[in-house]
């Protein structure tokens, strides 16, 4: 049953518009600032030392460049807004559709439709992931090509490569997890959304300046929230550009090593599926 | 004695002060084609809800083909189609591609079958091609009586299933269901129309205010009246 259903769920999501136009955005994006990057560092920067160019250039190239792609789709950033818009309207129109009732009425255990549905999320965020990574590394692979004249295939991290996806997968769960309970409580694509785009980007950034200014001390807590996890998940891609468009500081205090940081994410999307499950399996569908 | 395929016991539903449902207790046989009728707010869709495991009863209990449904046991649910309210399908989806949708749940459907409950309910090869954002509430009516009908169900439980139809389609529906029910399926139909209840079925229960006022074969409760909208207004009276 959980993997027909599964098919279905997928089958659901690629289906609709929304998908693709994510990826296609996500894509676009990723190319267009790996671009502007790379059209600046193509001019004369006085202010910026020769060896901070130098380093900028070489994290433009492959190998490193074919990294850095990845810390754009990453959960504290780009990745986590598109996370939450697809997990909101994914969820909260089974309800405005009123489809929730048409699988429930045909006899789909909530656990295993609820269960379907984050399954059919996840592979659909691996394939954001894998978007990110193909766009930039179209990128800085012709940057690399012009600069080297080839692309060094044999110098490519592959382990690296596929901790970094995989890592990065794990930092957007969270927030899709998160997003698909408050889905399931408010019935409502906006207030999902709302919720979701609303923590992302004004809460976890105004509680780690907020707990800054109370005290360093406070500050510490912060390495905790998912942003901050996700980022210390996906410390070992050095190098990073560092691309902030979610959380745009980091506490004074050091990040978590990205091991236990990757279990805090794995925890905060258990959490978010419990509740998710919780407000689920004592919902009246009516109406 | 055969099983009884629906069985309501002392059935409850409250919503904070409302009660919805009141104690209602009733059982459909096997092969029944079974009217549910009462007033707006009398409480037909919530015990739908709760037949249909969409709702938790406050009390009392449903069993379909003698088992439990509640919200968290639904596996019997399987072997019923059921059509509740405006049926709900995926707007960017054509019908054919929901109903496929759906017949991914049932593998013992084929392939060929989703295109026979198409032919079925008069929705035509054309329409079943467009997406179901362009449907008029008819359209929708017809695809959500052919995911009812979909796997074979030896129940179907409608909630209003002509609302939206011309009376040609009425027409259509009620030769359907008449037709389901000398095959042996059992039907529970709630419905505002009388005429077509009184038509069609063989029992009635009539609800008011989540209670049951009237129960037995349309032919007992037609006794002395000119037809069911007699009945109706005899039992339930004004508002």
């Amino acid at each position: 049953m959980f993997m027909q259903l599964l098919t279905i769920e997928r089958r659901k999501l690629t289906g609709r518009a929304l998908l693709w136009v994510e990826l296609a955005i996500l894509a676009l994006l990723v190319f267009a600032l790996h671009a502007a990057i790379l059209a600046v560092l193509q001019q004369p920067q006085p202010d910026l030392p020769p060896q901070a160019q130098a380093e900028l250039r070489a994290s433009l190239r492959w190998p490193q460049g074919l990294l850095n792609a990845l810390t754009f789709a990453n959960g504290g950033e780009l990745g986590g807004l598109f996370a939450v818009v697809l997990a909101a309207a994914v969820v909260a129109q089974e309800y405005t559709w009123r489809t929730v009732h048409l699988w429930l009425s045909r006899g789909v255990p909530r656990g295993a439709y609820l269960g379907a549905k984050f399954g059919a999320l996840a592979g659909a965020l691996l394939l954001l992931v894998l978007t990110a990574l193909l766009a930039g590394g179209a990128a800085t692979g012709l940057y690399t090509w012009r600069a080297q004249g080839a692309l060094p295939w044999s110098d490519l991290p592959w382990s690296d490569l596929l901790r970094g996806v995989l890592a990065t997968w794990v930092t957007l769960l969270p927030y899709a997890a998160g997003t698909l309970a408050v889905a399931v409580i408010s019935r409502s694509t906006l207030t999902a959304t709302g919720v979701g785009l609303g923590y992302n980007l004004l809460v976890e950034n105004l509680a780690v300046q907020v707990l800054l200014l109370a005290s360093p001390d406070l500050a510490r807590w912060a390495r905790y929230l998912p942003g901050m996890a996700a980022k210390a998940a996906l410390s070992f891609l050095q190098g990073g550009l560092d691309v902030q468009v979610g959380m745009n500081g980091g506490p004074a205090a050091g990040l978590l090593e990205p091991g236990p940081a990757l279990l805090l994410l794995l925890a905060y999307t258990a959490a978010g599926l419990a509740l998710a499950w919780w407000a689920f399996r004592r919902q009246d569908i009516a109406g | 004695m055969p099983q009884p395929v629906i069985q309501l016991h002392e059935l409850r539903k409250h919503f904070g002060p409302l009660r919805a449902v009141d104690g209602l207790s009733l059982e459909v046989e096997a092969g029944e084609c079974f009217g549910f009728l009462g007033p707006n707010g009398a409480g037909k869709t919530t015990t739908i809800g709760m037949m249909l495991g969409l709702l938790w009863p406050t009390a009392g209990r449903v069993l379909l083909f003698g088992q439990e449904v509640t919200p968290l046991r639904t596996a019997v649910l399987r072997q019923v189609g059921a059509l509740v309210g405006a049926p709900g399908f995926y707007p960017y989806l054509s019908g054919r591609e929901n109903l496929r949708l759906l017949a991914r749940l049932h593998p013992e459907v084929g392939r060929g079958r989703v295109d026979e409950v198409l032919e079925q309910v008069g929705l035509e090869a054309a329409a079943a091609r467009r997406k179901v954002k362009t449907y008029s509430t008819g359209m929708k009516q017809r695809l959500g009586l052919a995911a009812a009908l979909l796997q074979r169900p030896q129940l179907l439980i409608l909630d209003e299933p002509t609302t939206g139809l011309d009376p040609i389609g009425m027409a259509e529906m009620r030769q359907l269901l008449r037709g389901l029910a000398d095959q042996g399926v059992t039907v529970f139909l709630s419905s505002h129309l009388l005429h077509e209840v009184q038509q069609i079925c063989d029992r009635v229960a009539i609800l008011r205010q989540g209670r049951l006022v009237a129960l037995g074969p349309v032919a007992d409760l037609l006794a002395g009246h000119r037809d069911l909208e007699e009945v109706f207004m005899k039992t339930v009276g004004s508002r």
